[in-house]
C-alpha cells in the first residue's frame, strides 16, 4: 500500500509523530567491546548498528600491501543480520548493495582519517546491522565515527551523516490551486518513508557545511535537491551535537579513571 | 578535554604536537584526550634553534589515557595486563610435540612485582597474579626447559598436557604466541595430575608422585618447580 503523505501538511506530523525537521531518537554507546581497539553501538530510531575497529595494524595476508602511497588502507566489512529487516533476505558475501555500502564507507573515511601516519597498515571496520528502519548508510557512518574515535585513530573531524527526503502532495492552500504541488523536505526518513519517497544521504565533516558523502539512489526532480541537501546538512549538525555528547560523556569517564 | 576537530590554538602561538593536526594556520585536535602544553627549555646562547620549532614556542599535544573503561566489560578487570618480557606467568600445557610444548597463559604477575622481587624469591608471592581477561597462546621449546644438559631433554619427561606451570616470558614471539622458559629452579610444573586424576606432589626436581597414607605411590617424570 503506497504511503499517503497528503495529511502531512495538514497535521504537520508524520506517521511516527515527528515534525518535518525532527530527528528520530539517537542513542549511542562507545567502547562496548573490550577485545576490540574501538567499538560502538548506535541506534537511529529503529536502525541499530554495532561497529568494531581493529587497527591500525600490519597487513595480515601475505603478499598484500597497505594503502596507496604510504598510507593506511581502510577495510570495511558489513554484515546485515537476517532478522534485521522484514523481508529476511539472505545477503551473500558479494552482495551488490553491501559492496556499495562498504565502498562508500571506505572512501569516505579515507579522506577523514590521518592515514599518512600509518603507512603499510590496515584499519579494519566491522559493522553489524542488527535492525533496519531507514537511514542505514547514515547509521553505519555515525557508528563507525564513534568507534574510530574510541580506537584513537587520528581524524580531521567527525564524519556525521543524516538522510533527507522530499514529499510532494496536493495541499489545499489559499494561495495555490489544488493541482499545484507543494514540496516539503523531510529529515531522517524511516523505513516506510524511504520505500515511497525520494531521499538522499548526506555526510558532513563536523559542524561545518563541508559535504563528504552524498548518495542519492532514487529519482528526484533537480529542483528539490537543493532544499533536501540544505535540510540534510542541518540535520548533520544536530547529529554531530548528539554524538559529541556521547563522546564527551565517555571521555570524562576515561579521563577520570 | 579535547575532541577530534576541536580548535586548540593558532600556529603563531603554539607548535603542533602528537594528537593534533594543522589546518589553515590553526591547530586542531585529532583524538579524544587531555590537552597538554609543554614549554621547551631555554636553549643556551650560541646553540642553533630546533628546525621544527625555531621560535621556541610551547608545544600543544593531545594524549589519550592508557586505561580504557568498558561500558559492558567481558570480565571483572577493566584493563587487562599483557605479558611482558621477563614477567612470570602461570600457564596450562595444552599440547606436546618432541620439539615444543604449546601452552595457554592463564595468569600474569604484575610487572612491578617482578622488578622489585629478588631472583631467588617467588615474585608471585609478593603480589598475587592477575588472571588474564582472555587466554594468551604460548610456546615452550625444549632448549628452554632447563638450563643444563639441554641436549638430553625429553619433552614427555618434563611436562604432560593439563599441567599448570610457572614460567617466564623470554620473548613476545610471533603469531604462534609468546615464548616461555622454565630454565630456573623456581620455574616448572606447580600442579599436575596423573591419568586417574589424582593430584601429584613434588618428590624431587625431576619427579612427582601420588601420596597414599604417607607413602609415595606411582611416580611420574616432570620438570618440577622448586616449592617455597
Amino acid at each position: 500500500m503506497p504511503l499517503d503523505t497528503s495529511s502531512y501538511a495538514l497535521a504537520l506530523l508524520r506517521l511516527d509523530g515527528r515534525r518535518w525537521c525532527e530527528l528520530r531518537r539517537i542513542h549511542g554507546q562507545v567502547s562496548t567491546q573490550a577485545a576490540a581497539d574501538g567499538s560502538s553501538y548506535l541506534e537511529m530510531g529503529n536502525t541499530k548498528v554495532i561497529c568494531t575497529v581493529a587497527g591500525p595494524s600490519e597487513v595480515k595476508k601475505t603478499g598484500q600491501q597497505g594503502g596507496v602511497g604510504g598510507e593506511a588502507r581502510i577495510e570495511v566489512d558489513i554484515s546485515i543480520a537476517g532478522f534485521s529487516g522484514v523481508d529476511r533476505k539472505r545477503r551473500g558475501r558479494n552482495d551488490k548493495r553491501v559492496s556499495e555500502l562498504q565502498h562508500t564507507l571506505s572512501t569516505a573515511f579515507s579522506s577523514i582519517l590521518l592515514t599518512h601516519l600509518y603507512p603499510h597498515s590496515t584499519i579494519q571496520l566491522s559493522l553489524h546491522v542488527l535492525a533496519q528502519d531507514g537511514a542505514l548508510l547514515a547509521a553505519c557512518i555515525n557508528a563507525a565515527t564513534l568507534a574510530l574515535v574510541d580506537a584513537g585513530v587520528p581524524m580531521y573531524d567527525y564524519l556525521v551523516a543524516c538522510t533527507a527526503g522530499s514529499t510532494s502532495h496536493s495541499a489545499a492552500a489559499t494561495t495555490q490551486t489544488a493541482s499545484q504541488d507543494v514540496e516539503d523536505p523531510l529529515l531522517d526518513l524511516n523505513g516506510t518513508e524511504e520505500q515511497e519517497l525520494p531521499f538522499l544521504t548526506v555526510g558532513t565533516l563536523g559542524a561545518t557545511d563541508k559535504v563528504s558523502v552524498l548518495v542519492c539512489e532514487t529519482r528526484v526532480h533537480a529542483t528539490r535537491i537543493g532544499e533536501m541537501l540544505a535540510l540534510g546538512v542541518d540535520g548533520c549538525k544536530q547529529v554531530r551535537q548528539i554524538l559529541d555528547e556521547v563522546v564527551r560523556a565517555h571521555g570524562r569517564k576515561m579521563v577520570n579513571s | 578535554m579535547a575532541l577530534p576537530g576541536q580548535l586548540l590554538g593558532s600556529t603563531s602561538k603554539y607548535v603542533p604536537g602528537p594528537g593534533t593536526h594543522l589546518h589553515e594556520a590553526n591547530i586542531y585536535a585529532s583524538i579524544v584526550g587531555r590537552i597538554s602544553e609543554t614549554t621547551p627549555r631555554k636553549l643556551p646562547k650560541g646553540t642553533p634553534p630546533k628546525p621544527f620549532n625555531p621560535s621556541n614556542l610551547p608545544v600543544l599535544s593531545v594524549s589519550r589515557p592508557t586505561s580504557r573503561p568498558v561500558d559492558q566489560p567481558v570480565t571483572g578487570a577493566t584493563n587487562s595486563i599483557l605479558p611482558e618480557v621477563e614477567s612470570i606467568i602461570l600457564a596450562r600445557i595444552t599440547r606436546l610435540t618432541t620439539r615444543q610444548a604449546n601452552a595457554t597463559i592463564l595468569a600474569i604477575s604484575p610487572p612491578n612485582a617482578t622488578s622489585s622481587a629478588p631472583s631467588a624469591a617467588d615474585p608471585l608471592l609478593s603480589s598475587p597474579p592477575v588472571a588474564c581477561a582472555h587466554p594468551f597462546p604460548a610456546l615452550l621449546r625444549t632448549q628452554d626447559i632447563r638450563a643444563t644438559e639441554k641436549d638430553k631433554i625429553k619433552m614427555l619427561e618434563s611436562f604432560r598436557p593439563g599441567d599448570i606451570i610457572r614460567a617466564q616470558v623470554i620473548s613476545l614471539g610471533d603469531q604462534g604466541g609468546y615464548y616461555l622458559s622454565t630454565a630456573r629452579n623456581e620455574l616448572g610444573v606447580v600442579l599436575a595430575w596423573d591419568e586417574t586424576g589424582e593430584e601429584l606432589v613434588p618428590i624431587s626436581w625431576k619427579e612427582m608422585g601420588t601420596v597414599e597414607d604417607g607413602k609415595v605411590g606411582a611416580r611420574e617424570p616432570r620438570k618440577v618447580a622448586k616449592p617455597f
